[in-house]
C-alpha cells in the first residue's frame, strides 16, 4: 500500500542528526509538513536554512523534559506519523552507571513522554540499532535471532521498541522498527570508528586495533539507510526490518582501505585488549519486501566521508 | 558470612523470604519503602529511585556480597500514560542506583516473571521463546534483565535471572493474583468472578516453592559461563496448571461449598501459559513440592487463620 506523505504532519526527533538531517530534506522534497524536535536551536546544522525558510518548523525540547514536552502540546496533538530517531550518539559519560541511566532516560523515558501526547498518530518509524542484538556468534542476525545487547545503548533501544510495541498494539497503531547496521558518510559527527580513523590517517598518526584488526562490522552508507526509511515510509511497510549492508568488513581492511583513499602514512599495529564482538546483518526481509538494496560500496562511500571531514574541516590538523 | 541484601523486603515475597532466610541464619540487610510488620532485622526504608538515600547507606551497603532483588512495580497494564515512567523509574533507573551502591557485590538472583514472554508460541514455554512483553510491567523486567546482563559481564558477577510464574499463598496487599482473589470471595459466600472463559491454564507457584527457589539461587555458586546467556534464566512455576474453572471446583471442594462463579468479558486476548521449568531443575535442582490442591489447602486455612487474627 502506498502512504501518500505529501502534507502529512510528519514530527521527527533527532532531525538534527546525521539521519535525522538527510531524512528531513527527502521529506520537504516530497512536500511533506515536517517538525523536528530538538534539543538545541543553536544547533540546527544542516537543516538550519529549511527552518530559516519556514519549511520545516523546529520545536526547542528535550523528551526528558514533561513541563517542555507540555509546552508544545497543541502541536504534538496534530501529528499524523511519528518517525523516532532521537538517540545517542555513542556512549558519552565517562562512568558506566551514568551511560547506562542517559541511555533509558533518552531512548526509553523520552519516548514514553512523548507518545501519549500524539492523539492523532496514524503510523510510527523508530529507527532502532542491530545493537539490540548484541553477539550473534558466527551467525548472521535475522529479525527473530534473540536480542541480548552487550551494551546499555543496545539495552535503551531495546527497550524503546518493547514500550512503542505495547504502545502501538494499546492504540492499535502501525508500527515499524528499523534496525540500522553501522551507518557512516557524511555528517557523521560521532566518535566511532571510521571518523576515528579518518582523523589519524589525515593525521598521519598510528591507528591501533584490537584482536589483531580481525573484528567484523557490518557498514552502511547513509543514502542507502535514507533509501531504505523512505521506502518504509513511503509504503506503509510494518514490522522489524534489519538495514544493513551484509557486507563483512574487518577493522584490519577498513583502516588500510581510509590509509590508502587519504592517502596517508598512518602505520597499523595490533593491541590485545578488549573482547569485541563481531557484526553482520542480515537484511534478507528488507530485500524482499522494501525491494532494498544498497547502491553505495565502501570504497565509494568512504571517499565520500573523508571529503566531507576535509570540506567541514571537522578533523584540525 | 555474605551479607545479603533483599530488595522489596515488605512486599509478597520479600517477607516470606526474609523469615526463611533468618530461620537459616544468614546475615540480611532488608530494604523498602514500606517497614515490614517483624523488625527483627537490619532495615533500610529507601525509595530505589532515590539515588541520595542510597548514597547516605553507603556503610550499610558497601559489604553486600549477594543481592535478591524483588522491588518492583506490580501494575502489569498496557496503557503507558498512567503507569508507564514509573515501571522505567523504580524498575531499570532503580536498579542501576541500586548497583551504582554495591561496590563489593558478587551474585545477583533477580526476580523476574513469565511477562517477559508476551503471546506464547508454543504450548510449553521455555526460556529461549521470544520475548514480546505484552504489557509494561512484562517490558521493565526484561529490560532490567538486560542492564543487569550487562552488568554483570562487565563486572563478573554471577547472575541469576527467575522467570516467576504467578505467586500465590498468602497475602499479597498490591497484587490480587487469581486464587487469593477467588478464595476470598469464596469464603464471604460470594460469587468468583472469571475473566474471559475460564479454560485457559496457568502453572501457578506456591509461595514456599517460589522462595525455595529464590534460596537455592543463592546458594548455587557455580558461575555459569559468561558467554551462554540462555543458561542465566530460570523459569519457575508449579506443579500443576490448572484453568481458572478447575480452581473453583478445588476451592469450592477445600471450603465445603457449591459456589457458582460468574463470567465477565475480558478485553484481553486470553490464552494459556505454561512454563518448562527444566532448565531450573536441572542446572540449580529446583524442585517445587506444593501441589495445587495442598497449595489451595494451605492458603485457605492461612486465610481463616487471617480473619481469627491469628496470623
Amino acid at each position: 500500500m502506498i502512504y501518500n506523505i505529501k502534507n502529512k504532519k510528519i514530527l521527527v526527533t533527532g532531525g538534527t542528526g546525521q539521519i535525522g538531517s538527510f531524512l528531513v530534506e527527502e521529506l520537504v522534497k516530497k512536500e511533506a509538513n515536517v517538525f523536528v524536535i530538538g534539543r538545541n536551536k543553536k544547533n540546527l546544522k544542516e537543516i538550519d536554512l529549511l527552518i530559516k525558510s519556514k519549511k520545516v518548523t523546529f520545536l526547542e525540547c528535550d523528551l526528558i523534559n514533561i513541563k517542555k514536552i507540555k509546552k508544545i502540546k497543541k502541536i504534538l496533538k496534530e501529528i499524523d506519523l511519528l518517525i523516532h530517531l532521537s538517540s545517542e550518539l555513542s556512549e558519552v559519560k565517562t562512568n558506566l552507571i551514568d551511560n547506562a541511566h542517559f541511555s533509558i532516560d533518552l531512548n526509553i523515558n523520552g519516548t514514553i513522554n512523548l507518545l501519549p501526547h500524539l492523539i492523532k498518530l496514524k503510523r510510527i518509524v523508530y529507527s532502532s540499532s542491530t545493537a539490540v542484538y548484541g553477539n550473534t556468534e558466527k551467525k548472521r542476525a535475522n529479525e527473530e535471532s534473540i536480542t541480548n545487547p552487550v551494551s546499555f545503548y543496545g539495552c535503551g533501544k531495546l527497550g524503546a521498541e518493547k514500550y512503542l510495541n505495547i504502545f502501538c498494539n494499546f492504540n492499535k497503531i502501525p508500527l515499524t522498527i528499523l534496525r540500522y547496521s553501522s551507518v557512516y558518510g557524511p555528517r557523521n559527527r560521532t566518535n566511532q570508528v571510521i571518523p576515528i580513523f579518518i582523523k589519524k590517517a589525515l593525521e598521519n598518526k598510528t591507528i591501533i586495533l584490537n584482536k589483531k584488526g580481525k573484528t567484523i562490522r557490518d557498514f552502511i552508507y547513509i543514502s542507502d539507510i535514507i533509501n531504505a526509511t523512505m521506502k518504509v515510509i513511503t509504503n506503509n511497510q510494518e514490522g522489524i526490518f534489519n538495514i544493513g549492508s551484509g557486507e563483512k568488513t574487518t577493522m584490519y581492511h577498513l583502516a588500510k582501505k581510509i590509509i590508502k583513499l587519504t592517502n596517508s602514512k598512518s602505520k597499523i599495529i595490533f593491541k590485545e585488549s578488549l573482547n569485541e564482538i563481531n557484526f553482520v546483518s542480515n537484511s534478507k526481509k528488507a530485500k524482499i519486501k522494501l525491494k532494498f538494496s544498497t547502491k553505495i560500496n565502501l570504497d565509494k562511500g568512504l571517499l565520500k566521508e573523508i571529503d566531507w571531514h576535509k570540506k567541514y574541516n571537522t578533523i584540525k590538523k | 558470612m555474605e551479607k545479603i541484601l533483599v530488595t522489596g523486603a515488605s512486599g509478597q515475597i520479600g517477607t516470606f523470604l526474609v523469615k526463611k532466610l533468618n530461620q537459616n541464619k544468614k546475615k540480611i540487610v532488608g530494604l523498602d519503602i514500606i517497614k515490614p510488620k517483624n523488625n527483627n532485622f537490619p532495615f533500610l526504608k529507601i525509595d530505589l529511585k532515590n539515588k541520595n538515600e542510597l548514597k547516605k547507606s553507603y556503610k550499610e551497603l558497601e559489604d553486600i556480597e549477594i543481592l535478591i532483588h524483588l522491588a518492583s512495580t506490580v501494575n502489569s497494564g498496557q496503557d503507558l500514560s498512567s503507569n508507564g515512567i514509573d515501571s522505567v523509574n523504580l524498575n531499570i533507573h532503580g536498579t542501576l542506583n541500586l548497583l551504582e551502591n554495591l561496590p563489593n557485590l558478587k551474585q545477583i538472583s533477580f526476580a523476574s516473571s513469565y511477562m517477559v514472554y508476551g503471546k506464547p508460541k508454543k504450548i510449553k514455554i521455555n526460556e529461549t521463546h521470544p520475548t514480546d512483553p505484552e504489557n509494561i510491567y512484562g517490558a521493565s523486567k526484561l529490560i532490567t534483565e538486560k542492564i543487569l546482563q550487562v552488568f554483570s559481564e562487565k563486572k563478573k558477577i554471577n547472575l541469576k535471572i527467575l522467570r516467576f510464574m504467578g505467586i500465590y499463598g498468602i497475602v499479597s496487599p498490591y497484587v490480587k493474583q487469581a486464587i487469593p482473589s477467588f478464595i476470598e470471595k469464596m469464603l464471604d459466600k460470594k460469587n468468583p468472578i472469571i475473566f474471559g472463559t475460564g479454560n485457559v491454564k496457568r502453572n501457578h507457584i506456591y509461595i514456599d516453592d517460589a522462595i525455595d527457589a529464590i534460596i537455592i539461587s543463592i546458594n548455587n555458586k557455580l558461575n555459569n559461563k559468561l558467554n551462554n546467556k540462555l543458561n542465566n534464566k530460570y523459569n519457575i512455576g508449579g506443579i500443576d496448571a490448572p484453568s481458572n474453572l478447575e480452581l473453583i471446583k478445588i476451592i469450592n471442594n477445600e471450603i465445603g461449598t457449591k459456589i457458582e462463579h460468574k463470567f465477565m468479558n475480558s478485553k484481553n486476548k486470553e490464552y494459556s501459559f505454561i512454563t518448562d521449568i527444566n532448565n531450573a531443575n536441572k542446572k540449580l535442582g529446583f524442585k517445587p513440592r506444593v501441589g495445587i490442591k495442598e497449595g489451595i489447602q494451605k492458603t485457605v486455612n492461612d486465610y481463616r487463620k487471617l480473619r481469627k487474627n491469628d496470623l
